[in-house]
């Protein structure tokens, strides 16, 4: 267990890249940064993970706190120790690869025992610490057995296991799911986070699938090209995206944008623009925006789909769409050509009253819609 | 400067990457026993070295003397008319012969490993070995005369080394044993690798047997037919083992391949500035062969 | 039952055809043809010399292991000693190739700096050059230094210069095959890249290794210039029985047995690790 601190951390590939490339990275002219400005603090026994989509750079993040790359600007420090330049073996950090790379050649008991062998720790200390672990994970009956020999949702469990049995200081977990068939991922979902609470450690996970994020993560850290979009708890990331991107990645189905809004002050009080209507904000947002002297302006305005709901009065549209998801409906609406989804339980709601091409209407809570900036993509009531 | 040190900080971290160390052991031994002395053969090409020692007073440096040399030597035109005669029979031999057994042994269902391992073993014994058991068999002396002689075909018999060409038709046959059964491996696994789905797909189209093999065998293993080309190309050009125990380079001197010849310069003679212009002349003739062949089928590939 | 027959093979696909009865027949005549030396070998072994003159092809009535007796305990010609000097000379040979190939190819493989790319340059230049230019050079410079009877060591060392080229080729080529997660797992295991490469890559590499093995192995084996007119005193199998048979060149019967004991050893490791050694043969050849 201990705390990890990164600040200003950059990464940059150099231009002439005469050596391999970083996975998914196109072969390119110029200097390409692949991390900016990554400043995090990560406290004890905390659950941390880096969500983004493919080439956002929160694997080279990885990476780099492994010290499998190297932080080109910027410091790293383990418990209040600068660890830039401390080669990987002596970080006291262990990691599971999407790949698992397991050791193809030694048996699942010596996968997990090679850390502690390479320390020289007594056999019997090895073999007790192994044993536990392999209990934990339940894996002892595959002790003897080779990697080759195992099903993918048991290999997982062997990387897993290699890694805690060596007490390490911080857990990475590199899309240590994404090899898994959605079953079993689901399964070993729930099996990290009872995990989790029987290990004591720090961790920090990589995923591109924010429900692993929202479900795992004490906090998550939302990147995209390089750069952290919001670091909060699920449900700040969820409830306050903090830019277009947040709002857009966090979420399924994705949230509702209107682009070609406005936002309005008009004798103190303000105003936007929806549906050809001028929507007055609740009182709360209202104070967020006067305290911030906020003007007139171009907004994009977000509403998720399960914050709109079909009722007897409101906009009219069309139904395009019945998607049924089996716990609750996904209807595509359209209003003047515009696709707007809506979630609603099964539950309450009466399938036969509804119908392709029928017209129906939908209203929405004030308290609960998005703007942003339109030029700058910032939430506008983020304070 | 900025962008100087992101450069030597873009890499991977040093301590993941190998350092000299570990190419040091190699590198020393190669260099020294090696490359060490292919430079000093080069070099020793534009002397007249005797390869005995280094005796600086006789030492003499005639630049391409060597080199212009070789085209009166009677004795090296007729090592390569016979190298080159040799590796056209048997080039041809093996690599037609090999890619027809191939496609015949494909075809053989269980037997197919069987033949295989049967074809293949004359390959893995020595040259000398080989070059004994057939000396054994047509000497004057040998199996092939004791058995016309013993069914009273007296005037059968036959004398290999009688003569220049039975010499050399000997030596093909024995070079052809040897190696046919390397050849057929290489192209049965060709063949074995070609899709079967193509096969499929043309009996559809109502293609013939022969079709099949001219429209999709040949251009699917145009890169193994190279090398099988290349490789026995290669190997005839240097053929010695065989000649040396077989006909010892005669009749006279008749069947003295090229590097027969070279050593025979260098370890009879001790011309070795000589001869080392001579290996040099047959590495480039190598080489050059090596780099059209590549062209070659390049051109003939068919991209997947 | 013609029409049957025919009506299948005609349905059959044409990667999955059966040989006619013809061509399976005349296949297995090219077979027996091939064969035929190793059957003059076999079967002339048991037999004296004068017996093989007057019935060269025939199965032996009478048993007679004359010849092999006498191969085995020739006092001029120790058929043990060049066992071993062979055996040495190959697996010494064979193992210190492999262990610094390997090592070069981890170096070239795994940095991506200016000298691993000279040095795979460098590596491949011993693949294009024939072995024959460096007899002479070697010869003087072995007597230089006083190593012309240098004995099995100095040809161990002249075969691993020899084949390193080709080792260093087929290993590097297998590694930056392997993913790079298991190196990078080691070291945050605590190896380091020592460790890493013995405990880690070298076991890895067993597919590359055995094709390394056998097909150097073999041309170690067989070799005959380089203990001719570089191992000085030193005879290994192949010069061993060049010599004793120069002295019996028509004593057929000895002659067959000095080439099935020459052979015997390899042919049995050829005939118990077949696949291995086909494809590591063929497989060597077509990367080199």
């Amino acid at each position: 267990m201990a705390k990890v601190t990164l600040h200003n951390i950059m990464k940059v590939y150099p231009a002439v890249d005469r050596g391999e490339k970083p996975a998914g990275k196109k072969n390119r002219s110029e200097d390409f940064v692949a991390v900016r400005d990554f400043n995090l603090e990560v406290s004890d026994n905390e659950f941390i993970v880096f969500v983004g989509p493919s080439g956002c750079g929160k694997s080279t993040t990885l990476r780099m706190i492994a010290g499998l790359e190297e932080i080109t600007e910027g410091e790293f420090y383990i418990d209040d120790e600068l660890v830039n330049d401390v080669a990987p073996k002596d970080r006291n950090i262990a990691m599971v690869f999407q790949n698992y790379a397991l050791y193809p050649h030694m048996t699942v008991y010596n996968n997990m025992a090679f850390s502690l062998k390479l320390r020289k720790e007594k056999k019997e200390v090895i073999d007790q610490k192994v044993r536990s672990s392999a209990e934990l994970l339940d894996i002892t009956e595959l002790l003897h057995r080779k990697p080759k020999t195992l099903s993918g949702g048991q290999r997982q469990r062997v990387a897993i296991g290699r890694a805690i049995v060596r007490d390490p200081k911080v857990f990475l977990m590199d899309e240590p799911l994404s090899n898994l068939d959605t079953k079993l991922r689901n399964q070993m979902r729930a099996e990290i986070i009872k995990l989790r609470e029987r290990i004591q450690t720090t961790f920090i996970y990589v995923t591109h699938d924010q429900i692993e994020a929202m479900t795992l993560g004490d906090r998550i850290v939302v990147m995209n090209n390089g750069q952290i979009q919001q670091i909060g708890t699920p449900q700040e990331v969820f409830d306050d995206p903090s830019n277009l991107f947040v709002a857009g990645f966090i979420g399924t189905p994705q949230m509702n944008f209107f682009n070609d809004e406005k936002l309005l002050l008009n004798e103190g009080k303000y105003y936007i623009t929806l549906f050809d209507q001028n929507i007055e904000l609740p009182q709360r947002k209202q104070e967020i925006l006067k305290a911030r002297n906020q003007e007139e302006t171009d907004v994009v305005v977000g509403i998720r789909p399960p914050h709109i709901t079909i009722s007897d009065n409101g906009t009219l549209a069309e139904l395009d769409i019945i998607e049924m998801m089996g716990s609750e409906l996904h209807l595509h609406l359209n209003v003047d050509g515009k696709d707007i989804i809506v979630v609603t339980p099964t539950t309450a709601t009466d399938l036969s009253t509804l119908h392709k091409h029928q017209q129906v209407k939908f209203s929405f809570h004030p308290e609960l819609i998005h703007i942003f900036d339109k030029e700058i993509k910032t939430n506008l009531f983020s304070l | 400067m900025r962008s100087a040190r992101m450069k030597k900080k873009g890499r991977r971290r040093g301590y993941l990457n190998p350092s000299f160390a570990f190419a040091m052991p190699g590198t020393l031994v190669y260099s020294l026993l090696l490359m060490l002395p292919i430079l000093f053969a080069f070099a020793s090409s534009f002397t007249n070295w005797n390869g005995l020692t280094i005796n600086l007073e006789n030492l003499r440096f005639i630049g391409i003397d060597n080199y212009s040399r070789m085209m009166e030597d009677t004795a090296l035109k007729t090592a390569v008319g016979v190298t080159l005669f040799i590796t056209v029979v048997v080039v041809l031999a093996v690599n037609i012969l090999g890619l027809g057994l191939a496609v015949i042994l494909k075809n053989s269902g269980r037997m197919t490993n069987i033949i295989r391992t049967v074809f293949f073993l004359p390959y893995i014994l020595s040259s000398i070995a080989v070059s004994f058991i057939w000396m054994a068999i047509i000497s004057y002396t040998g199996i092939i005369n004791s058995f016309l002689i013993s069914i009273g075909l007296d005037d059968f018999i036959i004398n290999f080394s009688a003569t220049k060409w039975s010499s050399i038709f000997w030596i093909c046959v024995v070079e052809i044993w040897r190696s046919i059964g390397f050849y057929m491996t290489i192209y049965l696994a060709a063949l074995q690798g070609v899709p079967q789905e193509l096969y499929e797909a043309c009996v559809m189209d109502g293609s013939g047997k022969w079709s099949r093999f001219i429209h999709i065998t040949l251009p699917m293993i145009v890169p193994q037919i190279t090398v099988a080309f290349l490789l026995s190309v290669i190997n005839e050009l240097r053929i010695y083992d065989v000649i040396f125990v077989l006909t010892g380079g005669g009749p006279g001197t008749s069947t003295q391949s090229i590097t027969y010849n070279i050593l025979t310069q260098s370890f009879v003679n001790w011309r070795s500035g000589y001869a080392s212009a001579m290996a040099v002349a047959l590495c480039v003739v190598i080489t050059i062969i090596a780099a059209v062949s590549m062209k070659i089928s390049k051109k003939l590939e068919v991209d997947v | 039952m013609n029409k049957v027959k025919r009506h299948r093979t005609k349905h059959n696909f044409a990667g999955a055809e059966k040989n006619s009865l013809i061509v399976q027949l005349l296949l297995i005549l090219v077979v027996i043809i091939v064969s035929i030396p190793i059957y003059i070998v076999i079967i002339n072994l048991f037999k004296t010399t004068d017996v093989i003159r007057t019935s060269p092809l025939s199965f032996p009535t009478v048993f007679s292991l004359d010849s092999l007796i006498y191969v085995i305990t020739d006092p001029y010609k120790n058929i043990w000693e060049l066992y071993l000097n062979s055996a040495l000379v190959t697996f010494g040979g064979t193992i210190l190739s492999v262990l610094l190939s390997s090592m070069v190819a981890y170096f070239i493989a795994r940095s991506n700096n200016r000298l691993s790319n000279f040095m795979r340059t460098y590596f491949m230049l011993g693949l294009m050059i024939p072995y024959i230019l460096v007899y002479v050079p070697l010869a003087l410079l072995l007597r230089f230094v006083g190593l012309m009877n240098g004995g099995i060591p100095v040809l161990i060392f002249i075969y691993t210069s020899n084949t390193i080229s080709f080792g260093v080729f087929i290993f590097t080529g297998f590694i930056r095959s392997l993913p790079r997660d298991m190196e990078e797992s080691a070291s945050l295991d605590g190896a380091n890249i020592y460790q890493t490469f013995w405990r880690i890559i070298f076991p890895l590499l067993k597919p590359a290794t055995a094709t390394v093995a056998i097909f150097v192995g073999v041309a170690m084996w067989n070799d005959f210039l380089t203990p001719m007119l570089l191992g000085g005193n030193i005879q290994t199998i192949t010069t061993g029985i060049y010599n004793a048979i120069g002295a019996h060149a028509t004593d057929w019967a000895r002659v067959f047995a000095y080439v099935f004991m020459a052979s015997l050893p390899l042919v049995i490791a050829f005939l118990t690790l077949q696949k291995q050694f086909i494809s590591g043969l063929t497989s060597g050849s077509i990367k080199g």
